[in-house]
């Protein structure tokens, strides 16, 4: 066991130090110039430019530049951003991080228990009125963008009806010695448009995903022997078949894990919310290659974690698996 | 039951206790911004960001109105000099205000002044800070209050270029602090200044606060908490205003955009010139290749030809409504050098079509595009994908010149690829825009022979022009003339149709009365502003939402 997981971990480590190789050549690859925009519409003299190439390590050889983001990859160091200056890439990240697991742990919390409640229910009701209009709901939900969603919510709750506020992740107002209640209270109330948009489209992933593993399940024998041993339906359900229907689930967990901290781009754009999401954007549309590197990095470690998770998940969930 | 009690329990909790009894024209202004400021302090170059802020938070020797000219003493009011003189041809005294003091009370004194400019002389510098400064010889401290600026040569702008460039620092708290330091260190996170606000906090990637100085030596700011949120997204930051979050925001062009808070009873579009100007840039070396001509834009006839058969006036009316006007060269509104009598000439799709002929231009083959010795007149328009003004621009461009039979594709890039491309020359026509200074002796960056190896990226190059701005930048005559006649020289060798000037248009909270802007620093009169007695909302009571 524990062999399997060094083993697993030492895939990781490879596969992270392929990512960062890739990850620098083709941030090099894309074109654009990084100091291009620095300066607004102010235009920028050669020597400007040149001090700044310097200050960033541009002027260097690429071999050069990529053993200095190497070495300070592998301590957590990114260097300082471009379009930031003089803000640290490292600090920068993980001013962001809280924002982004609060908004993708919500949007997962919502995913792992109403997600996979309904898909339950629509399975051991299947072919109910409820069943087909949760899955009508469930594709339509799946099939829409979530950037136009946020607007749409946006339009409707925040400047028609003026329920929720618009964007940020609190009040810009906010006294900074305002109290724990009227700080959560105003979070929970900016809170919420995001993270239905986020959700409204992933919830539907889960239910369908639970769904089908479900009815898998609940047509095999060891069910139909629970059931005939008296055993309460709801038993039948979430402890025998339900169980046994969580390796799709644990998949999905997996996958989901960058978006804890990736979030997504377009609704931290559109709602401001101060999370990785619209940092990358933002060193993307500026070719910020530090802050690009560095946010590329934390995701790619998080997809391979979601790997080496999910597949512990197997191991907790199914004996088979631990066998082997 | 239980579970709702809570709820109301929470909220009743989270309602702020009662607000302090404030007086009924103070309050507290949000403002939307799209870049960040991350060193508000001066000696360092200003993104727009970083310049709105400093403009807060320190102080110059005096105020300049640029309309009223950037030649003598003639556009400035003080600040923290009281008054000033010249003494002779190479030396201006400036005497400072005894009553002007940074935030920390202590006063602000000739050696800040002197110590600003040595440190602007000091290695690792920024060459652009430098360069401001190169011809300023000496700045020397005399008694309690006079400074005494001399410099290497006589001059027109030697009144701007001391005002502009020696933006004093503290230096009982800068002075150990390396020149190529201080961006990075722990003041420029948390400046000292002198001006109407002080620094209070800034949250990365979030927003800046500042608040009033009670004691500002010029008058008590009556918005005594100012508020610079941040998004970047323009969506974003439309919704931030029109929902209520924030009172102010800048740049609300396009019209729909205007339109949409106009819709809004509650806010209204204040607009005022700006030092911007955007064109249509000619390359006159072949694409991507700077040692050949272009091989059809070299010609004057054509570029002569797409400037008189587009129809300026129709492209700018339909984009920018009546926030834009069509520039005399590359001047924007506010510009002094600007020939009041000069009109924009009609657009002239006969003579142009007649023009192009000449020069041999013809639709041999009768596919819609002209060509000449087998070339056919396709150019490619480079533009940044995320500006809506220039997009829209840029499809009227491409439709009016098509019934000319220029076929101009549309080349649509993301923002560094654009610029990257500019500096390499990969373009025909490039949608250029630039907010200039106020000072005209910024167009020898983009329209001499010495800027071909800078900003100049179109390579224009006539020797005249480069003559005639040294003769105005350097010279001791009136250089007014001088400029009107690069004007001139420019309309005749045609190197980019000049489209807009375009007006800024910011939408500002209906409660806010003596709402005034400098285009030179835009939120900088701030401390002018005040509320309507009577129109107070909770956020100016001290309320959040």
């Amino acid at each position: 066991m524990s062999r399997w997981i060094l083993r697993r971990l030492l895939q990781g480590v490879i596969t992270l130090a392929v990512v960062m190789v890739l990850l620098f050549l083709l941030m090099r690859l894309t074109p654009g110039d990084p100091l291009g925009g620095i300066a607004g519409d102010r235009l920028m003299s050669p020597e400007e430019m040149q001090l700044l190439r310097a200050r960033y390590g541009l002027d260097q050889p690429i071999l050069q530049q990529f053993m200095t983001f190497a070495r300070g990859a592998v301590q957590g160091d990114f260097g300082t951003s471009i379009h930031r200056y003089p803000d640290r890439v490292g600090p920068l990240i993980r001013d962001r991080l809280p924002a982004s697991i609060l908004l993708g742990g919500t949007v997962l919390l919502l995913n792992f228990t109403i997600g996979i409640g309904l898909g339950v229910l629509q399975a051991v009701h299947r072919g109910s009125r409820f069943d087909r209009w949760l899955t009508r709901i469930s594709l339509a939900a799946w099939a829409l963008p979530s950037f136009w969603l946020g607007l749409v919510l946006i339009a409707v709750f925040s400047l028609t009806l003026g329920l929720f506020p618009a964007g940020q992740m609190q009040d810009p107002l906010l006294p900074a010695d305002a109290g724990p209640l009227t700080r959560l209270v105003d979070l929970l109330h900016h809170l919420a448009l995001p993270a239905l948009t986020l959700s409204a489209v992933s919830l539907a992933a889960g239910m369908r995903f639970q769904r089908t593993a479900m009815l898998e399940v609940l047509r095999l024998d060891f069910v139909r022997a629970a059931r005939a041993r008296g055993l309460p339906e709801r038993r039948v359900i979430w402890v025998h078949a339900w169980r046994n229907a969580l390796s799709p689930v644990v998949t999905l967990l997996g996958l989901w894990l960058p978006m804890l901290v990736a979030g997504s781009i377009y609704v931290e754009s559109i709602f401001n919310w101060p999370g990785l999401g619209s940092l990358a954007a933002e060193a993307i549309s500026g070719r910020d290659y530090p802050l690009l590197l560095g946010t590329a990095m934390l995701t790619s470690v998080l997809v391979v974690a979601g790997g080496v998770i999910a597949d512990l998940g197997y191991l907790l969930v199914d004996p088979r698996v631990r066998d082997s | 039951m239980r579970i709702a009690g809570l709820v109301l329990l929470l909220l009743a909790s989270a309602t702020p206790a009662g607000a302090q009894p404030r007086a009924p024209d103070t309050g507290t202004i949000v403002i939307v911004v799209g870049q960040e400021a991350t060193t508000p302090i001066p000696t360092i170059p200003a993104t727009k960001a970083n310049g709105d802020i400093m403009s807060l938070l320190f102080l110059k020797l005096a105020r300049l109105d640029g309309s009223r000219g950037t030649v003598g003493d003639r556009g400035y009011t003080p600040e923290l000099a009281v008054r000033w003189s010249r003494r002779d041809s190479l030396t201006i005294a400036f005497e400072l205000d005894p009553r002007a003091r940074w935030h920390d009370g202590r006063p602000v004194l000739p050696r800040d002044v002197v110590h600003t400019f040595a440190r602007v002389r000091q290695p690792g510098v920024d060459p652009q800070v430098r360069l401001l400064a190169r011809h300023i010889a000496s700045v020397t401290a005399e008694g309690d209050r006079g400074v005494v600026v001399r410099f290497t040569l006589s001059y027109p702008e030697q009144y701007y270029d001391a005002i502009e460039n020696l933006v004093p620092l503290p230096s009982h708290l800068v002075d150990t602090i390396p020149a190529n330091r201080i961006a990075s260190s722990a003041f420029a996170q948390a400046p000292l200044g002198n001006g109407p606000y002080r620094w209070v906090r800034r949250e990365p990637g979030r927003q800046v606060e500042l608040a009033a100085d009670p004691n500002f030596f010029l008058g008590r700011p009556k918005l005594e908490r100012v508020i610079f949120l941040l998004a970047r997204d323009y969506e974003a930051q439309i919704n931030l205003l029109l929902d209520g979050t924030a009172d102010a925001l800048e740049n609300v062009n396009p019209p729909a955009r205007i339109a949409r808070v106009n819709a809004r009873p509650s806010y209204r579009v204040v607009a005022g010139p700006s030092y911007g100007v955007g064109y249509l840039l000619f390359n006159f070396k072949a694409y991507g290749d700077s040692t050949q001509p272009h091989p059809i834009l070299a010609d004057p006839a054509v570029r002569t030809a797409i400037i008189t058969g587009l129809d300026r006036s129709l492209i700018l009316r339909s984009t920018l409504g009546p926030y834009g006007s069509i520039p005399e060269g590359p001047v924007a509104q506010l510009h002094w050098i600007r020939d009041p009598g000069w009109s924009a000439p009609k657009a002239d799709p006969v003579g142009a079509a007649a023009r192009l002929r000449q020069a041999g231009w013809i639709d041999s083959n009768g596919d819609g595009i002209l060509d000449r010795n087998g070339v056919p007149l396709i150019l490619r328009l480079n533009y940044p994908g995320t500006n809506a003004v220039r997009a829209t621009m840029a499809a009227q461009v491409q439709e009016q010149l098509r019934h000319l039979g220029v076929r101009i594709e549309l080349v649509r890039l993301d923002g560094p690829v654009w610029l990257a491309r500019r500096e390499t020359g990969e373009f025909d026509l490039d949608f250029s825009q630039a907010v200039m200074t106020p000072s005209p002796t910024g167009l020898v960056q983009s329209w001499s022979c010495g800027g071909m190896s800078g900003s100049n990226v179109g390579r224009y190059c006539n020797p005249r022009i480069d003559s005639l701005l040294l003769a105005a930048a350097l010279g001791r005559t009136d250089p007014g003339p001088l400029y009107r006649e690069v004007l001139r020289q420019i309309r005749v060798d045609a190197p980019a149709v000049f489209l807009f000037t375009v007006s800024n248009a910011t939408a500002v909270h209906t409660r806010f009365q003596n709402v005034q802007f400098r285009p030179e620093a835009w939120w900088s009169l701030l401390w002018k502003w005040s509320v309507r007695p009577g129109a107070q909302i909770a956020r100016d009571r001290g309320v959040s939402r």
